[in-house]
């Protein structure tokens, strides 16, 4: 299968410029096997529901019908941490509950993503600056894959860092290993 | 009855504790700290007045003392007053409670404990309800400065922060980037 | 029939109140033995699928049918319709030289409530114009999308029109716009077509 402009454009890029523990160079394999389980894996990410806010209330009307969560595989919505593999932080990260995100992000299986949804769980939103309680962006916690900026983001803007999620996951096929998420840059 | 009316009983009754009635839309008078609980219950349990709903308990700080805001309500006779304490030692502050009176005042004193550290003598059960239970300090109060780090992570944004403006760019270079926070692990003992 | 007639006080208003017994009735016998019921539910389903089925396959061909099959909008082929007041990405508007309208005069970084812009100002010769942004950054991780800036600004250097409202990124830094972003940026209006670019830059850069 021929490569997408956007898989060519990623390929040269985590050449070039992510960190990885291991440089690959030029002799990758790649198999029609690992693209299909990448296809597989992103099809199906399972997200745990971890709305805590304002932004919860996004989450659910994309995972209504308007919006469909369910075509791009993530309708299935698992409460229990064991048995998830995506964990949108939606909502406002408070000081008393960012200790429970971590306990719950342990218990999650590999491999797991996490997806920040709004400005809070960015980089604390608007109470940034006098918010004594709030932790001031989730990464501070645990490593996030996927930023989607917006107070509240609308599903558009959802389902788009969805998308870019399991352009993500796909992108794990070609290196053959998980990708560190980016801190910098 | 108005509150001018409530007040004249109130003031029959307990003579000196009850202070004048203040001016404005919602008259307010300062009632003597220990004698806060006795006023409620009897306001409360007189059946002209049966001011039997405590609408709201705020904690008040004006920087050099703290206060505690009553809004009584009569869902009988539909008439209401504000009742205030005041509390000029802001290390040691204590006033008895009014849970025993209202059973919303659980609630209420215990965030005003956790928000303003005034202590309730009497109060079944006085923990933070807003802020963890090992949090410092009290944080609505005028001079809270908040904690560097709690149980690990950083508290405050500060990461390349411009002090004086708050943002994370100063005036003379442009196209700056904040560094990206660092990854801590918090300690999670208790939880 | 045991139907009363009641006047609530203070509203005009008359209330009819129905007798609770009289409402329940005997069940048939097919009622009763509960599975034809459970039949006939599974039929209305089974109605509602097909019909729909056969609604997604037409639309699928291309014939159009009098209604859709479901309520879904397909995104991201097709994309919901939304006001022209929504308040979408940011963009400065030029003048017709190119350079921004902006005098960076910083009403928009005071009215901003979440501290997301900054500016840093240069001078420029001309007397009409004093002020220039040498650079104009706006993140929008923190950004509440609010339109403080746009309603803050005297020279309608800023405008949230361009209908962007898909910002996702890789990296915390990813979401910061600079000046020349900004001024790229066009209104909806004169964009042909799905503006999806902005998501790609980050992948190329």
């Amino acid at each position: 299968m021929g490569k997408t402009q956007t898989e060519k454009k990623l390929t040269e890029k985590a050449e070039n410029t992510l960190p990885l523990e291991g440089r690959h160079g030029n002799n990758v394999i790649i198999t029609s096997i690992d693209n299909v389980l990448a296809w597989a894996r992103k099809s199906s990410l399972w997200p745990m529901t971890f709305g805590l806010a304002c932004c919860a209330i996004e989450m659910m009307a994309t995972a209504a019908s308007r919006y469909d969560l369910d075509r791009f595989g993530m309708g299935v919505m698992r409460a229990s941490p064991r048995q998830c593999d995506l964990m949108i932080v939606a909502g406002t990260v408070t000081m008393k509950m960012a200790l429970r995100v971590k306990r719950l992000y342990d218990q999650m299986p590999e491999p797991k993503y996490v997806l920040s949804m709004g400005s809070c769980a960015t980089c604390g939103g608007p109470y940034w600056k006098h918010g004594y309680h709030v932790l001031k962006g989730v990464d501070q916690i645990v490593p996030v894959d996927v930023y989607v900026a917006g107070c509240p983001p609308r599903p558009e803007a959802l389902l788009e860092g969805m998308m870019l999620l399991q352009e993500k996951v796909q992108r794990e096929a070609l290196i053959g290993k998980k990708l560190a998420p980016m801190t910098a840059g | 009855m108005t509150t001018v009316e409530i007040h004249e009983k109130l003031s029959g009754k307990f003579g000196d504790k009850i202070g004048p009635l203040s001016e404005g839309v919602d008259p307010s008078c300062v009632v003597a700290t220990d004698a806060i609980a006795e006023v409620c219950r009897w306001l409360a349990e007189t059946p002209e007045l049966s001011l039997k709903s405590l609408m709201c308990l705020s904690a008040t700080d004006d920087k050099e003392k703290l206060g505690v805001v009553y809004n009584l309500h009569s869902i009988a006779h539909n008439h209401r007053i504000t009742l205030k304490i005041e509390l000029p030692d802001r290390e040691n502050a204590h006033a008895p409670t009014v849970s025993g009176v209202f059973g919303t005042a659980d609630w209420h004193e215990r965030e005003a404990y956790d928000m303003m550290g005034i202590v309730f003598d009497g109060h079944p059960d006085l923990r933070r309800i807003l802020c963890p239970e090992d949090w410092e300090g009290y944080p609505l109060r005028k001079d809270y400065q908040v904690q560097e780090f709690y149980r690990g992570l950083k508290v405050p944004y500060s990461e390349g922060q411009n002090p004086d403006r708050g943002h994370w760019i100063s005036r003379d270079i442009p196209d700056q980037r904040p560094t990206p926070p660092q990854r801590r692990e918090p300690d999670l003992t208790g939880i | 029939m045991a139907l009363t007639e009641t006047q609530t006080p203070r509203v005009n208003r008359t209330v009819r109140v129905v007798n609770v017994s009289e409402r329940r009735r005997t069940l048939t016998f097919w009622e009763r033995i509960y599975l034809p019921e459970v039949f006939r539910g599974l039929i209305l389903t089974a109605r509602h699928f097909f019909v729909n089925l056969a609604r997604h396959t037409l639309n699928l061909v291309g014939i159009k049918t009098a209604e859709p099959g479901a309520a879904t909008f397909q995104y991201p082929e097709v994309v919901r319709p939304h006001a022209p007041r929504l308040r979408s990405l940011h963009r400065l508007v030029p003048r017709p030289d190119g350079t921004p309208r902006c005098v960076a005069c910083m009403m928009c970084e005071t009215a901003c409530p979440a501290y997301c812009i900054s500016i840093v100002a240069e001078e420029v010769d001309d007397p009409d114009i004093e002020k220039r942004p040498r650079s104009f950054t706006i993140d929008l991780g923190r950004c509440v999308f609010c339109g403080f800036c746009v309603e803050a600004c005297p020279e309608d250097a800023i405008r949230m029109d361009t209908g962007i409202t898909q910002i996702a990124s890789l990296s915390r830094n990813g979401m910061i716009l600079d000046i020349k972003t900004l001024l790229a940026l066009k209104a909806e209006s004169e964009q042909g077509g799905k503006p999806v670019d902005f998501l790609q830059q980050q992948f190329v850069s």
